[in-house]
Formats: C-alpha cells, structure tokens, sequence
C-alpha cells in the first residue's frame, strides 16, 4: 500500500477497513487475554474511531457489507 | 486485573528498556533534526548525525536545551511557534502553554497523535493510582491553556472512566456536585485538595464521608510531602497520590499504590537523565537535575530538555515493592531550581516549610512565607512563616508559635519569625498556591 496512492476502489477499501477492524478486535483480545490495559483499552478506541468512519463513508460501502450488515438484508 | 498500564514496558529488564530507550531517542533526534530547523541549527553546530547515536554515552553528546532557548525560538516564524515546531501549522491540534512564572510562557503545539500521547503518559499515571473503568472521576477546575487536568480528563476516557467535568463551579457548588454524584476520585493540586476539605466543611458536609476514595494530586509538590499527604489523606479518608509533569516534557513521574513515598519516572515515555552540577549522570542514593527527552513527540520535541527539577535516586538496591523497574524519585521533586533561595547563606527549599507546617496539626493548612531584609540590618535576611490557627486542635497561638519556630529552626537550620494569626485569615487559593513573598532588594 502506497501513501501516495489516492485511487482504491471500493473493494479494496473494504478489505482494508475489515483488515483494521480484525486488528484492533485482535489487539483487544490480546490485551485481554495478557492483561496489558494500554493494548486493550487502545484497541477499544481504534473500535471506536472505526466505528465513527463506517458512519461516515460512501454508502455503497455499507451495502456491500463491508460494516457487519447483511447486504442481502440492506439491499432488500 | 493488572496494577500496571503496560506491564510489558513498566516491568522490563533494565539493560533492554534502555536499550530500547535509545533506539527510540536516535528516532527522536532524527525526527527533530529533519523537521525543525532550530534542532537543526543546533545539532549541526555540535556535530551531531542523528544515526550515529547508539548507546547512552552518544546521548550525553547531545546538547541539552534550555528554556530561554524555547522562548528566543518561539519569537521567530512561523507564529506562535517560531522554528521549533517540527510539523506543518496544519497538523497542529492542541495548544497550550507554561505558567509563565519564570518568564514568558512558553507556547507548546501537540499534533493530534502528540495528544493521544500525553493520554497514554496521564493512563499510565492514573492507572497506577488505581483508577479504573468503574471509577468517576471529578475535575474542580476550569479548564483553560493549561495542559495537566485537560491530558488527566482524556487519559480517564482513555481508561474507560467516567469524567464528572466542575468547571465554572464555585467551591461550595463543587463540593456538593461531588456529594451528589459519589464521585470515587478527583484531580487537584495538593492546596485545593484541602481548601475543598475545608469548603466541604462549611457546607455541612464530613468529607470522609464521600465516596472518594484516590485523590491524585498534580501541580504541586505537596502530595510527595509527607505533613502535606497525610493531611490529604485524613481530611478526605482517602489514598493520596503524586503526579509530576511539565508542559513541555509530559507526565514523566507518578507514585504507585506500593509502600514507597515518592515517583516513578515513566521511563517507557521518556528518556530521564539525572545529572550532577557538571553534567555527569549521578548514582542511585545521590541528587541530581533532571535532563528529559520525552520519547514520541512529533509537533514540537525536547532534546534533553533542562527542566530544573532536583530529584533523588532511590538506591537501586531497594525496588519498589509494586513490581516496576521504572527508577525512583525518593520523596518525589525535591524543589524547582528555580524556588530554591538563599537565606543568609543557607539554601532553603520552599518544600521543606511545607513540610513543617503541615506535619504540625498546632496550626491549620494554610501558611505563607515572607523573606525580607532586616529592619536594622539590611543585609540580613528574616525569614517570617505566618500560619494560621487551628479551630479543631485549639493550641494557643503563642504556643503554636513557639512550637513550630523550634520545629523549623531543627529542619532548615534558619531561625525565622512566626506568626500565628486567626483561623481564616489567610487567602484560600483555588489552583496553585504562591505561598513564598520574597521582598528583599536586589537579590539574585
């Protein structure tokens, strides 16, 4: 992945974003599980940052399914 | 669930943690050196590659920085932060600055991530201090431009506790919001820990009765002066902790829920060097001033940063019984080299008044402490405590006079003058105090 690169589609935003999303749920049960509160609570606001970009982005985003809905369900 | 915010980092052996240490100073240098043409100019000026850093010894080649240095800088483009700043004007999201109290404050620029920092540095402290996601956490101050309560506030919600905000609030109204909402914890400085003991008071209110149970002190000394800690301590029923920080460096220093009476340096953040008159790194169980590079700092770093304050290093040999590796400053701050005076040839530390009077329940909280030439003889200095009256002890004025001249006299070898006067007749500061008026003519 380039930093100068302005040009993702949609898919491949997607897999980033569900790239982030495993990270940081995968970060929080590290620290969980090894009790390192910086870790944990760390990840629990990557989450919640996360959380406030799929709010924010292109709504065909949301209907592929990218966010955890059911883009049979949304799109119906 | 664990007593340390980073385990991993506040337990690590110490040749790995400063190891690790420089690899992360070198990062520092470099990131200065690249981005700011003021540490450009200077370590250009010493010779310095940023790359050829790599043990402790390279460090101390670098130049340290000084306050008036930060000043002359931030004169110069681009407003307000002159060439110090090591971002673009746009990265910049925070702005706060210094006191001011030893000349023109200082302006400090923290980026976005330099913020998440300083509340990864306040977690580390709190946590520390045993606040955890279920505890409230009450702020008695109107927040402004300056940085300790507004990283204190973030690093609670970092942690996942419940900020109770008391800006805007008058005393009494503080107190009873506190009352109301059984907040578990709050922030002061040591002096408005006790003037809120006393509000509370007058309120009607017992204040061992709240629900608080950690009072984390910042701002002051006090909580690390053991007349000042216990007096905390009794008037709130509550565990008493100190926190140490600057503006510019960050919170570097923090006691723990351990035996010892003191501060951890947070030497997961910062790189500390405890440095003798000649610039040369002091043993564990000597004095020495600290010299900080805060270690991941992007809108505007410090290179080993002269930040004036004395500590003394715990004798390695006595670890604290928390379990951190982290170093330790016996007694926490043990004076500003800026507060430290002479008094007719003897030096004096403010701290150490502090800590008579307040170890002595003859007289109440609040005191002062004039320094003035004598009347007959001007050259001679008379140092003057005037304290208060305690109502709940009810010793006679004279006698507490008597009583905390000798006390003062055995502590800092100056014989001063005291004056006991009625309970309330003093100020009640609401932030810091400045209980030191120092009169005489063309001291230096």
């Amino acid at each position: 992945m380039s930093k100068e690169r302005d040009d993702y589609d949609l898919d491949e935003l997607r897999a980033l974003v569900a790239d982030l999303d495993e990270a940081a749920a995968a970060l929080r049960a590290y620290g969980e599980t090894n009790d390192v509160p910086a870790i944990e609570r760390g990840a629990t606001r990557v989450e919640g940052t996360l959380s406030s970009v799929k709010q924010n982005v292109p709504g065909a985003l949301a209907r592929d399914g990218a966010f955890g809905g059911d883009a049979e369900d949304e799109e119906s | 669930m664990s007593r340390m915010w980073n385990p991993m980092l506040e337990t690590m052996d110490r040749a790995e943690l400063r190891s690790l240490q420089v690899d992360r100073f070198r990062e520092q240098v470099r990131h200065a050196y690249e981005h700011s043409p003021f540490y450009r100019r200077k370590l250009d000026a010493a010779g310095i590659d940023p790359d050829d850093i790599r043990t402790y010894e390279d460090v101390r080649e670098v130049p340290t920085t000084k306050k008036g240095e930060l000043r002359e800088a931030q004169g110069g483009e681009p407003f307000p932060y002159g060439d110090l700043l090591a971002a673009s004007p746009e990265e910049v999201t925070e702005y706060h600055q210094t006191s001011g109290t030893t000349g023109e404050p200082v302006r400090q620029a923290d980026s976005w991530g330099d913020w998440e920092w300083w509340g990864d540095c306040w977690a580390t402290v709190l946590w520390a201090q045993g606040i955890r996601p279920d505890d409230r956490v009450f702020f008695p101050f109107s927040y402004n431009v300056f940085v300790a309560f507004w990283a204190a506030h973030y690093a609670c919600e970092r942690i996942g506790a419940e900020v109770v905000p008391g800006g805007n609030l008058s005393s009494a109204q503080r107190v009873r919001k506190m009352r109301e909402v059984d907040v578990t914890a709050f922030a002061s400085t040591p002096t408005y820990a006790l003037r809120l003991a006393e509000v509370a008071r007058e309120e009607g209110f017992e204040p061992t009765d709240f629900a608080v149970d950690t009072v984390v002190c910042a701002g002051e000394p006090g909580a690390s002066v053991p007349g000042t800690k216990a007096r905390i301590e009794e008037a709130w029923g509550a565990d008493v902790y100190d926190h140490a920080g600057a503006t510019e460096a960050g919170a570097w220093g923090f006691s723990c829920d351990g035996e010892s009476v003191g501060l951890h340096l947070n030497e997961g953040q910062f790189l500390i060097e405890v440095l003798d008159e000649d610039g040369e790194p002091v043993e564990p169980g000597e004095t020495g001033e600290i010299v900080i590079t805060p270690l991941n700092r992007t809108a505007q770093p410090y290179i080993r940063f002269e930040l004036r304050d004395e500590i003394g290093l715990r004798e390695s040999a006595a670890v604290c019984d928390c379990g951190r590796t982290f170093r330790f400053a016996e007694g926490g701050v043990l004076g500003r080299l800026d507060d430290l005076t002479k008094v007719n040839g003897v030096l004096l530390a403010p701290t150490a008044i502090e800590d008579v009077v307040r170890s002595y329940d003859g007289v109440s909280d609040e005191y002062e402490v004039i320094i003035d030439g004598h009347e007959e003889k001007p050259d001679l200095d008379v140092v003057t405590v005037v304290a208060e009256e305690n109502p709940e002890t009810g010793v006679p004025a004279s006698e507490a006079g008597d009583e905390l001249r000798k006390r003062l006299k055995q502590t800092t070898s100056i014989t001063c003058r005291v004056d006991v006067v009625a309970y309330e007749s003093l100020d009640r500061p609401e932030l810091k105090a400045d209980r030191l008026d120092d009169r005489r003519e063309n001291h230096v």
